[in-house]
């Protein structure tokens, strides 16, 4: 059985170790690659200041605001090494044709 | 009727109400009453003090030194402005304003001090004793007070005399924004107190600070009718000037005394007790003549007054005065001056002269037996406080004489003292006293750790407050020999070495990317944190080689714009030097129209820029600019700040435009641990700021620059240390790159340079980039030719952007809108 | 030796017993031994834990060998001499005894201590004018506050050390630091200059020496010692100059300004550059300092009152703080760094010749009247106004002078100028009774020693640099046959037939009565309780009652003068009493160094800090050294008119060529005070301590 997702295109548009952010409908969606190949969907802004999380840095697993310099767990979007806020983070995979693919509810 | 005697004091300057004041306070109240007669209308005040009244520095009612509420106060009787005309000895009565007033004296003192000297000038005067409009004298607060109105509306002022008073008045007029000629007589400035080469230096000094010198000007006549409009002289030759200070030196003035019948020669002549020819009559200051020499200074005159209110209130009845030694310091146009005793030894004196005639600098010391018989210091007087003391006390100099013409002992800023030049017996731990020798020590005999070392010297254990300094003092002595807490010490973070250790791996493996550091050297664990310290680092050692990775850069170098809080950035051109053109600022407007930039503001770089431009538009902004990019974003080279240096400038004796155009055409972009900012200055007035720069120059006398390194001006504010002085834009240009590439190389990432420059110490940098001690200089110059050669203007990427997506504010999915709602992922709780 | 009573941890909360910073400490045993473990007390404001080397290794001197535990007697060979307690008492009250009636009253003198606390100082004051009925009763206080108090009397009528908490100081944006050495002399206060930096504010030292703490300032102004009037002046010049002056304030708040700044208008730069040997672009750059900062603060301590010029000193710096409008206002003042423990406590209860409990003056009917019927006796029985300390000290012996002395925690032969001279004095004396815990020189001149507990063995209150009064706490007892100076008193008193003027030795009791003696005087204690100061962590005096919250800052809206307003004083300029000449060309100023603490008696004691300063040395310049062919560590001899001290070179960049420094903490040959000038302060009486002429010879290995 296939889940219902949507298509947010070739792989190849987020280079290796960077995020893109992505208008899905109303909301703004970050998708981070890694360069180990991971791929991983956050909420856009940062709970801080609204950083924009795709331009920040990131590492294995984890993403630090281009603006203070916060730093969250992209799997479950926990703060590492602060307390403001955790993150929303979505299911995401790779489909056979190498496209990125947000999972949606059942 | 009072039983008192009285005390006739006639003058109420610096000599006649200072003797006054002495009496006064030596009980002289009680043995006598006090009559006091001035020339002028006020109170006493503070004549040296006018030259800054003239320079608009000291508000003139705030140079009173006796206010007339001051006689009043001490029981005083003071006929303010009324003139003595005439001394009655036999009778001992003073007459005064036109015999309307007539004071009987047991004692009198003649204070009358000095007039102007005014040298005969045809059409100088337009009536008996009236000078023709535009002619001044400058000599008391009314003359000032006319001098300073009368220059507000003139452009061109000549002073008739070089000499001291000449060069006071100079100075003033030209802080009034006068230019300025100088006419003097003699061969050359302040004969009277500088020999032959210091007055030669003199007028170059001040001649490069705009001031006009004629010397040996024999001036004979004043053109202009009614009001002054030029200066004619002997030689025929004229010069047009709107208004003539004649400051040709003072005369005693004794018409009193000699109309008295007093023995007058130069001065009043008086004895050691300052008496005069008649028992009954002293005098003092600047009319009086004693041992054959009158004084025109003002402690001489102090001298003088002590002595003589010792012996009237008979406080020391046999108190003599045996002569002063003159000593003076002024500031003429910025030039430093003191001048001291003889102006030249005699044959058997010993002469100490140290001559840098390139930057203004001149000083010789006259020493007679052992002590400083005189001395000149011009230029820089910094020795000065020590040399004067030396000398009113008679001193005894040390052998080394170099130690007293340049001052060693009086560094007043103590802020930049860095650990690695402080003397072992600085104390680092100032709650337990441990010294910077035992907490060296104590490393060396093998405590390799932060901990181990406080628990044995007890540093760092009281208030804490010095726990840093420990610290870098271990790793200053223990290298890489650091042992606890490794993490401190590491590059970054996210990679278990120190930077040397680091930069040896890199090398080794050949690391050329980030990526690649991460795999080799740290299990293949990428830290976000740790990237961009990574890539700068390898961007300093491969140069061209670098393979550079993007996701290693910080989103500001990705898009090459400063990222602002609402996600959009700020787009600041390439503007040299801050130097621009119409055309240049027509057209940035043009592009903030167009882009609709939310604000557009100059920064404190001297650049413009544009803010609240969107990711996506950033190509087009800078294709519309056609600028290079300003790199207002980087860690790197940000701008060279400059002022109008030679061009346009009064007072530049540098070039600093042109310099910091070439600076910044040669740095632009260059990668570092921090942001440079750079500056040239003009002048040592340092408009731009220069000396609070990361790296800065500024241009002195004779086409010299000092470079200052490790300046800060922000969150810490530190003035620079002087690495050099060079005397060209290559050598700049050279002894900066130099200074850069080892920060490069050798700073933490993130560390400014006034952190770096105090932690390895400004003398250990002087001997490595100047006197070249480690044979580094000449690669660390190829090294930087290197990174220099490979930049390129990172705006060319909006046309060859370095990924499809490099600007995408947000991308859209494929296909169409998204059935709501998304699910949360599975991680997430 | 054992200490008798365990302590539970975390231990006593007491106070250090060395300067007037009084860090917070809490004292406990260390289980299962005899150490004392001293550590900082996190909860005192005022050092939050912080300590110095001194007061890391302030337990040393409780359990020393050379503790005296009984009472020493000269026997007939001339020998001090064990005794029992009742044997010298009495023989201390036949003594004074024979000698009031032989010279009269006065013939019996009292030399108090600022190391005192409170309550021994208020007991002293009393056992001098109602237990011995004499005038004579001074203190060596007068070598250390003396020219700040009359200073800070006459320009703002009150004398408190600091008008300001010292928490206020990091919050200041500039200050003005002049003859005091923090770094060394109380480091922890370093904490709040450091502070103040950080914030971006700016830190002026005037020393003639670069010390530590010149070494850490912003600005570092070396002037000529002894010409810190002229400096004051020039600095204020320029303020006037530059339109620095807080109009407002000087015309709202003060009296005086127009005479000073015509005074002022005569020390232009380049004339204070002369005078005092500071570059005038330093002099100039210190005002800009100064006159910039929205909030700043001046600060003297005995570099500029241990002079001749003493008050006058102090007067011009004051007249910076009241010239920019900062005195009164939060964060900002004058204010002047007490030296000894207790130096502020120890000059407001009847201590000094002139004074009476609560800072009152003693030829002050009204103030007679108060504290006469707190002592229950008739205020014409209150002797007058007596001889201040050198005045004292340089009359012993003689037929209308003190003959019999009783000291009590001061080591005069070391710390009073010109010491030889003491020395002497104090051997012409009929007798001379010592009270301390060590031999200290003094005591080993005496007649009678007397031993006492020190800080730890003993209750009391001390008030430190803030006016902030504090507990010192009994942490052990003292050890057997050691009395506490209380009881020493009592006992002296009863002997002499006072005994019921003297009813109590506790010295909670003694406090109480001190406040009742204090109330409604200057310094008034009366609403302190030693409740209140556990329950405040201190209390600041003034505090007239019990529902008063105390002072911690003062002059807020008004000045304690006649009419509120502060006055200004126009100085000028006047030579130290002795200036270098072709004989002495050296100036000689004095001070201290970290590991050591006033005249020595304690800290050469502890082997830590004699380890860290052993010997007493005489610093001067490389280039005065070669001149007179003197290296590092020479054993050379400092001779002024006075008399000569044996030192060991210190060959140093940090001082001036023209200046020789030497530390005061060591006796006999290496005296400090053997050299240094007896000139007194006319106002203050204080001695010239800082500057003299002096010569160097030597130069052996």
């Amino acid at each position: 059985m296939s889940e219902r997702a949507i298509n947010l295109g070739p792989l190849a548009r987020i280079p290796e170790g960077e995020g893109r952010t992505f208008d899905v409908g109303a909301q703004k969606i970050a998708v981070f690659r890694t360069r180990r190949g991971a791929v991983y969907a956050t909420q856009a802004e940062c709970p801080h200041k609204s950083g924009p999380l795709a331009d920040g840095l990131v590492g294995e697993r984890a993403v630090t605001c281009p603006l203070h310099g916060y730093k969250f767990d992209l799997v479950s979007g926990d703060g590492l090494g602060h307390a403001c806020g955790m993150l929303r983070t979505f299911p995401v995979d790779i489909d056979e044709r190498g496209d990125v693919r947000l999972l949606l509810e059942e | 009727m009072s039983t008192k005697e009285r005390l006739v004091v006639v003058g109420n300057g610096m000599a006649g109400a200072r003797l006054v004041e002495e009496i006064i306070a030596r009980g002289g109240r009680d043995r006598f009453d006090i009559v006091m007669f001035g020339d002028e209308p006020y109170g006493n005040y503070n004549r040296i003090l006018l030259s800054n009244v003239l320079a608009g520095a000291h508000d003139a009612k705030d140079i009173f030194l006796n206010p007339l509420e001051w006689y009043a106060d001490n029981g005083v009787t003071l006929h303010a402005g009324a003139r003595v005309h005439g001394i009655d000895r036999r009778a001992r009565v003073v007459h005064a304003a036109d015999d309307t007033i007539l004071e009987g004296y047991d004692h009198l003192v003649v204070a009358t001090g000095s007039n102007a000297f005014v040298p005969p000038l045809e059409r100088a005067y337009v009536d008996e004793g009236v000078f023709r409009d535009g002619v001044f004298v400058f000599r008391s607060l009314d003359d000032t007070d006319a001098i300073i109105k009368y220059a507000e509306n003139a452009k061109t002022a000549a002073v008739l005399g070089g000499g001291l008073l000449g060069l006071e008045a100079a100075r003033g007029l030209v802080q009034r924004g006068l230019d300025v000629h100088v006419v003097h007589l003699m061969k050359h400035l302040m004969e009277v107190q500088l020999d032959r080469m210091a007055g030669l230096i003199l007028r170059r000094s001040l001649e490069g600070m705009g001031l006009h010198i004629h010397l040996e000007k024999a001036t004979c006549g004043v053109i202009g009718d009614p009001s002054v409009e030029g200066l004619l002289f002997a030689d025929g030759t004229t010069l047009d000037c709107d208004m003539l200070v004649i400051s040709a030196g003072i005369r005693p003035s004794t018409q009193l005394a000699i109309d008295a019948g007093l023995d007058v020669e130069r001065g009043i002549v008086v004895g050691d007790d300052m008496r005069t020819s008649d028992e009954n009559i002293y005098a003092v200051g600047e009319c009086a003549q004693h041992r054959g020499r009158t004084y025109g200074l003002v402690a001489p005159l102090w001298d003088q007054v002590k002595v003589l209110a010792d012996r009237l209130t008979s406080k020391k009845p046999n108190a003599v005065y045996e002569g002063s030694q003159v000593s003076t310091k002024l500031k003429v146009a910025g030039v430093d001056l003191a001048v001291m005793g003889s102006r030249d030894g005699d044959g058997d004196d010993e002469e100490v002269t140290y001559s840098e005639p390139s930057r203004g600098v001149y000083k010789k010391l006259i020493v007679r037996d052992g002590k400083l018989a005189g001395a000149i210091l011009l230029g820089d007087a910094s020795a000065a406080p020590d040399l004067l003391q030396a000398f009113d006390r008679g001193r005894a100099l040390p052998e080394n004489r170099s130690e007293l013409l340049f001052a060693l002992s009086q560094d007043g800023g103590v802020g930049g003292a860095s650990l690695a030049d402080m003397p072992d017996d600085a104390q680092i731990c100032n709650c337990n006293g441990v010294t910077k020798g035992r907490v060296v020590a104590a490393v060396r005999g093998g405590c390799r750790t932060l901990k181990v070392l406080c628990d044995t010297t007890r540093a760092g254990t009281g208030c804490g407050a010095c726990k840093k300094d420990v610290q870098t003092l271990l790793e200053l002595t223990a290298g890489d020999a650091v042992a606890e807490d490794p993490s401190i010490h590491y590059y970054v973070p996210g990679v278990p070495l120190t930077k040397p250790d680091l930069v040896r791996a890199i090398r080794e493996r050949g690391l050329h990317s980030v990526s690649s550091v991460f795999g080799a050297l740290a299990g293949g664990v990428e830290d976000a944190t740790s990237k961009p310290g990574l890539a700068s680092l390898l961007k300093t050692i491969w140069g061209k080689e670098y393979d550079d990775e993007r996701d290693a850069r910080f989103i500001n170098d990705r898009v090459h714009a400063n990222i602002q809080k609402d996600g959009t950035f700020s787009v600041i051109p390439r503007i040299y030097g801050g130097v621009t053109s119409p055309a240049q600022l027509r057209r940035i407007a043009d592009v903030a129209e167009k882009h609709h930039a939310k604000m557009v503001k100059i920064t404190g770089g001297q650049r413009i820029d544009l803010l609240g431009i969107p990711k996506d538009r950033l190509p087009q902004v800078w294709r519309d600019l056609g600028m290079p990019s300003g790199h207002a974003y980087a860690k790197s080279f940000r701008t060279c700040k400059t002022c109008v240096g030679t061009e346009f400038c009064r007072y530049g004796v540098g070039d600093s435009t042109r310099l910091g155009i070439e600076i910044e055409q040669r740095f632009q972009g260059l990668e570092s641990p921090h942001k440079m900012k750079l500056a040239t200055a003009g002048c040592p007035r340092n408009c731009s700021e220069a000396t609070t720069k990361d790296v800065g120059a500024v241009a002195i006398e004779g086409g010299r620059w000092e470079i200052y390194v490790g300046g800060a001006a922000g969150a810490s504010v530190r003035k620079g240390d002087i690495l050099c002085v060079v005397d060209s834009h290559e050598e700049v240009l050279k002894y900066m790159g130099r200074f850069m590439q080892l920060y490069r190389e050798q700073a933490k990432y993130l560390e400014r340079t006034y952190g770096f420059v105090v932690r390895v110490g400004i003398e250990k940098l002087k001997r490595v980039l100047v006197d070249d001690e480690e044979g580094i200089c000449a690669r660390l110059d190829a090294d930087v030719q290197a990174a220099v050669d490979a930049y390129v203007d990172p705006w060319r990427e909006a046309d060859w952007p370095a990924t499809p997506t490099q600007f995408s504010n947000a991308l859209d999915p494929t296909d169409g809108a998204p059935l709501i709602p998304l699910r949360r992922a599975s991680g997430a709780r | 030796m054992t200490l008798p009573r365990a302590l539970e941890p975390p231990g006593v909360a007491t106070h250090c017993p060395y300067c007037a910073l009084q860090c917070g400490m809490r004292v406990a045993r260390t289980e299962g031994t005899d150490e004392l473990d001293v550590r900082g007390d996190d909860s005192f404001p005022v050092n939050a834990g912080a300590l110095c080397v001194k007061g890391w290794r302030a337990a040393a001197t409780l359990a020393h060998p050379e503790r005296i535990t009984q009472p020493l007697v000269r026997d007939e060979h001339g020998t001090l001499a064990p005794a029992s307690w009742d044997d010298a008492l009495d023989l201390i009250a036949r003594r004074v005894r024979e000698t009031q009636e032989r010279y009269g009253r006065d013939a019996v003198g009292v030399f108090g201590s600022g190391a005192l606390t409170n309550e021994k100082g208020y007991l002293l004051g009393k056992l001098a004018r109602v237990g011995l009925g004499t005038a004579n009763i001074d203190y060596n206080g007068r070598f250390c506050m003396s020219s700040a108090a009359t200073a800070s009397n006459l320009a703002f009528g009150l004398d408190r050390g600091l008008p300001f908490p010292v928490e206020d100081i990091a919050r200041t944006e500039a200050v003005l630091l002049v003859g005091a050495n923090v770094a060394e002399t109380m480091p922890p206060m370093m904490r709040y200059l450091d502070a103040m930096r950080a914030a971006g504010g700016a830190l002026v030292v005037v020393d003639p020496r670069r010390t530590t703490t010149a070494s850490s300032a912003t600005l570092h102004l070396r002037l000529t010692p002894g010409s810190d009037a002229a400096l004051a002046n020039g600095i204020l010049h320029v303020l006037v100059r530059d339109s620095m002056i807080d109009e407002a304030y000087v015309d709202a708040r003060t009296e005086g300004f127009a005479k000073v700044k015509a005074l002022v208008a005569g020390y232009w730069p380049e004339r204070v550059e002369r005078i005092t040997g500071v570059p005038q672009a330093q002099i100039i750059e210190a005002a800009r300092i100064l006159g910039r900062a929205r909030k700043s603060m001046v600060m003297t301590a005995r570099g500029a009152e241990q002079q001749s010029q003493g008050v006058n000193n102090t007067l011009a710096f004051v007249n910076i703080a009241l010239a920019l409008g900062q005195v009164g206002r939060s964060d900002a003042g004058f204010g002047t760094i007490t030296g000894q423990g207790n130096g502020q406590g120890g000059r407001e209860h009847g201590q000094k010749a002139d004074q009476l409990p609560g800072y009152r003056k003693i030829d002050d009917p009204e103030a007679r009247r108060h504290v006469a019927s707190v002592w229950g006796v008739d205020p014409e029985d209150l002797p007058r106004a007596g001889r201040s300390a050198f005045e004292l000290l340089s009359t012993l012996g003689d037929d209308d002078g003190v003959r019999a002395l009783f000291v009590m925690g001061s080591n005069v032969v070391v710390s009073a100028p010109n010491a030889i001279a003491i020395e002497e004095r104090l051997a012409r004396l009929d007798f001379l009774v010592v009270s301390d815990f060590f031999l200290s020189e003094t005591a080993a001149l005496a007649d009678v020693v007397l031993p006492s507990a020190q800080w730890a063995e003993e209750d009391g209150t001390m008030t430190n640099l803030e006016g902030r009064v504090i507990r010192r706490r009994r942490a052990i007892d003292p050890p057997a046959g050691v009395r506490t100076d209380l009881e020493v008193i009592c006992a002296l008193a009863s002997r002499l037939g006072r005994g019921h003027l003297f009813p109590s030795s506790e010295p909670e009791t003694v406090f109480d009565e001190l406040r009742r003696a204090t109330a409604g005087g200057l310094a008034d204690y009366s609403g302190i309780t030693y409740a209140r100061i556990d329950a405040e962590r201190g209390v600041f005096w003034p505090c007239p009652g019990e529902g008063h919250p105390g002072t911690p800052r003062l002059f807020a809206e008004r000045f304690a003068t006649s009419n509120g307003r502060a006055r200004f004083h126009a100085i000028p300029h006047r030579a130290p009493a002795e200036e270098p000449d072709t004989e002495y060309p050296l100036y000689l100023t004095t001070g201290r160094v970290l590991a050591q603490y006033q005249s020595g008696t304690q800290t050469r004691r502890v082997p830590e800090l004699a380890a860290i300063a052993p010997d007493a040395t005489a610093q001067l310049h490389p280039a005065t050294a070669r001149r007179l062919g003197i290296a590092h560590g020479d054993a050379v001899t400092v001779t002024t008119r006075r008399g000569s001290a044996q030192l060991k070179a210190n060959v140093s960049p940090n001082i001036r060529e023209d200046t020789v420094f030497v530390p005061f903490h060591w006796g006999g040959a290496q005296s400090a005070n053997r050299l240094t000038n007896t000139a007194l302060d006319p106002m203050s009486k204080m001695p010239e301590f800082k500057v003299c002429a002096a010569r160097i010879d030597g130069g052996e290995r």
